[in-house]
């Protein structure tokens, strides 16, 4: 089932990357242009996701396909949802209080118990903004 | 001689030193505990040593790759899971020892064994390296193209169940390679009017992402790393250094397994654990007692210990001679030495000598440096496999988004790390290899020009590729690297 995805998503990539290429210059009579490695290998990405197409089709109406890994979707969407937000809000409010958030989300999301998610994040976001902020003087907001 | 001594003044530098044991103790821990692997260990570093000097970063760079493919066995003997992928095939003896009470014993192999594999890697890179390097002197752009290319299929061949998918894979890292300016005529390429993707993806948030924050979410997904509950299974730890007699009945097997791991470690993408598997398989063909394999065998660790230490004096070969990366670490490498100013590749042997002796001194140094620590922190280092995992993950978590930052000051290379990370995470969760999407964005550049330029100079005809000797035998190594990984696929 994942190749059959992985296929589908990856032929998609390739016409968009095509398509897109196609707009770049061609080059002037020998020499290739700026088009024409990019047009080269939406064409490749293109005829291998269409041949992991077939063979995958071919599993799935044999029934030999093997099924969509189980495992915890949830607790990974949120992680991801709290990274993301994490990097959407970086430069406003502030990076300890941001960092602390994230990272108590995390242990939270993860199993952690509470308490030792508060010490945790707590020590782990110090630690950081001491090392990169004053040890490499990086710029935090 | 004046270039060696530079290099080699470089390398012993104090200060050298001092990161040298940081990144020593550093890839001790990390590679200790499983499900950290020593390519995650040098990408979340990599961003820490920007801040310092090509010989003081570097040291502390090869200190953690090398200790943390040591370590990893650690965790293999005393735990049966294999602190990296390096270590697989450790935990086959390893584990089987521990069992029988000989735990310290087999410890104490894992470090000297370790130690001579790493030291015989070094010697092949010092032999192999420099007559490699001049030989790639004289390649042209069709050379170049095909050792891409080559570099690639080999890397296909030998990551991952599926070919198609590798190659797929490979051929989205070029994609991802094509952003910023066309190498020939300089026009913008897929940069969306942003000003930041004008240089192109810089691939160390890439990497961060793919195998810091990908491996994380992969590893909440499945929740596969090792509890502490796996800890307390460990024995008495007894004798830890090995008598002379048993390390001499050992070193003709230590001998062939460096050999093996070298060569495997130059091939690229082929990486310390498949050195370590094949290492342990193949002398155990030539063994005396081959049924005490898997049972407890001597001569089965030191075979997969020695292989998997040694195989990074390979990779590093044909990285630094090449331009090639011999795995993931080589690869991020790449990354670390193109910001320190230098090229890897056969012009860095020729102009930049002396970085070439800094770096070979700094691995013997860091194999020296284990060593000394291995024999006393092997012991101590269990204690760690007992850190709660949301602590573990929410430390790479942020040393993976803030170490990215710092490189160029930039929250858009927060966007690259967050995106590569789930990339890196929906490949793993569909089996995709994820080798060859970081060779692809490194040798995509390379391959492109060179492609270019070759179709110039011979009118546009492809020919080229096939004419010149060198580019032809490496395509036809590709074909036949592609074709026998097929087969082989075919009859497993």
């Amino acid at each position: 089932m994942g190749d059959l995805v992985f296929s589908f998503v990856s032929i998609v990539y390739s016409i968009y990357l095509f398509v897109a290429s196609s707009k770049l210059p061609e080059g002037i009579a020998t020499i290739p242009g700026p088009g024409f490695f990019p047009r080269l290998v939406a064409s490749t990405i293109l005829a291998l996701s269409c041949l992991l197409l077939i063979f995958s089709l071919w599993k799935f109406f044999k029934k030999t396909t093997t099924p969509f890994p189980k495992g915890r979707w949830t607790q990974v969407s949120l992680v991801l949802i709290t990274i993301l937000l994490y990097v959407l809000l970086w430069g406003r409010g502030n990076f300890l209080l941001n960092t602390f958030l994230m990272l108590f989300s995390i242990h939270i999301v993860t199993g952690s118990k509470w308490y030792m998610g508060l010490i945790g994040s707590a020590i782990l976001s110090i630690s950081v903004f001491l090392l990169f902020g004053n040890v490499f003087h990086v710029l935090f907001f | 001689m004046q270039q060696f001594m530079q290099g080699f003044l470089q390398a012993i530098d104090p200060r050298a030193i001092l990161y040298l044991l940081v990144g020593t103790f550093s890839g001790l821990i990390i590679g200790t505990l499983p499900g950290l692997t020593a390519t995650m260990a040098v990408a979340i570093l990599t961003p820490l040593t920007f801040w310092l000097s090509p010989n003081e970063g570097l040291a502390m760079l090869i200190g953690v790759w090398n200790s943390a493919i040591f370590s990893g066995g650690i965790s293999a003997i005393l735990i049966n899971t294999p602190g990296t992928p390096a270590s697989i095939a450790s935990t086959f003896d390893g584990f089987a020892l521990t069992k029988k009470g000989m735990a310290g014993l087999a410890l104490g192999i894992n470090v000297v064994f370790s130690f001579i594999g790493g030291i015989l890697g070094v010697v092949a890179l010092i032999l192999v390296g420099f007559p490699l390097a001049r030989f790639a002197l004289s390649f042209g752009p069709a050379e170049y193209f095909t050792l891409a290319i080559f570099g690639l299929s080999t890397m296909v061949a030998v990551s991952g169940k599926s070919i198609l998918k590798g190659m797929i894979s490979g051929f989205i890292g070029f994609s991802i390679a094509l952003v910023g300016l066309d190498p020939i005529f300089g026009s913008e390429r897929f940069t969306f009017g942003r000003m930041e993707l004008l240089s192109g993806i810089s691939f160390v948030p890439v990497m961060i992402g793919l195998f810091g924050i990908g491996e994380v979410l992969s590893q909440i997904f499945t929740k596969s790393r090792t509890t502490s509950a796996d800890a307390q299974t460990v024995t008495q730890i007894k004798r830890v250094i090995p008598t002379f007699k048993e390390v001499k009945d050992l070193t003709p097997v230590a001998l062939l397994s460096s050999l093996i791991g070298v060569v495997i470690g130059v091939i690229p993408g082929a990486g310390a654990d498949i050195a370590g598997l094949v290492a342990w398989d193949q002398s155990r063909r030539i063994a005396k007692r081959p049924e005490e394999y898997g049972k407890g065998s001597l001569e089965g660790l030191a075979a997969s210990t020695t292989a998997n230490n040694a195989c990074l004096g390979g990779a590093l070969t044909t990285m630094m001679a090449l331009g090639l990366p011999g795995d993931a670490v080589t690869a991020i490498l790449i990354g670390a030495f193109i910001i320190y100013g230098v090229q890897p590749g056969p012009i860095m042997f020729r102009d930049h000598a002396s970085f070439v002796y800094m770096v070979i001194t700094l691995m013997m140094l860091a194999n020296v440096a284990f060593l000394a620590v291995g024999f006393f922190f092997s012991k101590v280092l269990t204690k760690f496999l007992s850190l709660p995992q949301s602590f573990i993950w929410s430390t790479i978590i942020i040393l993976s988004l803030v170490g990215s930052y710092a490189i160029n000051n930039s929250a858009f290379d927060l966007m690259i790390v967050f995106l590569s990370g789930v990339l890196g995470f929906i490949f793993r969760l569909l089996d995709v290899p994820l080798g060859p999407i970081v060779l692809a964005l490194i040798l995509g550049p390379m391959a492109e020009a060179n492609m270019r330029r070759a179709l110039i100079l011979s009118g546009g005809s492809f020919t080229t590729f096939f004419t010149r000797p060198i580019s032809l035998i490496l395509l036809i190594l590709s074909a036949a690297s592609l074709l026998t990984s097929v087969i082989r696929k075919r009859k497993s």
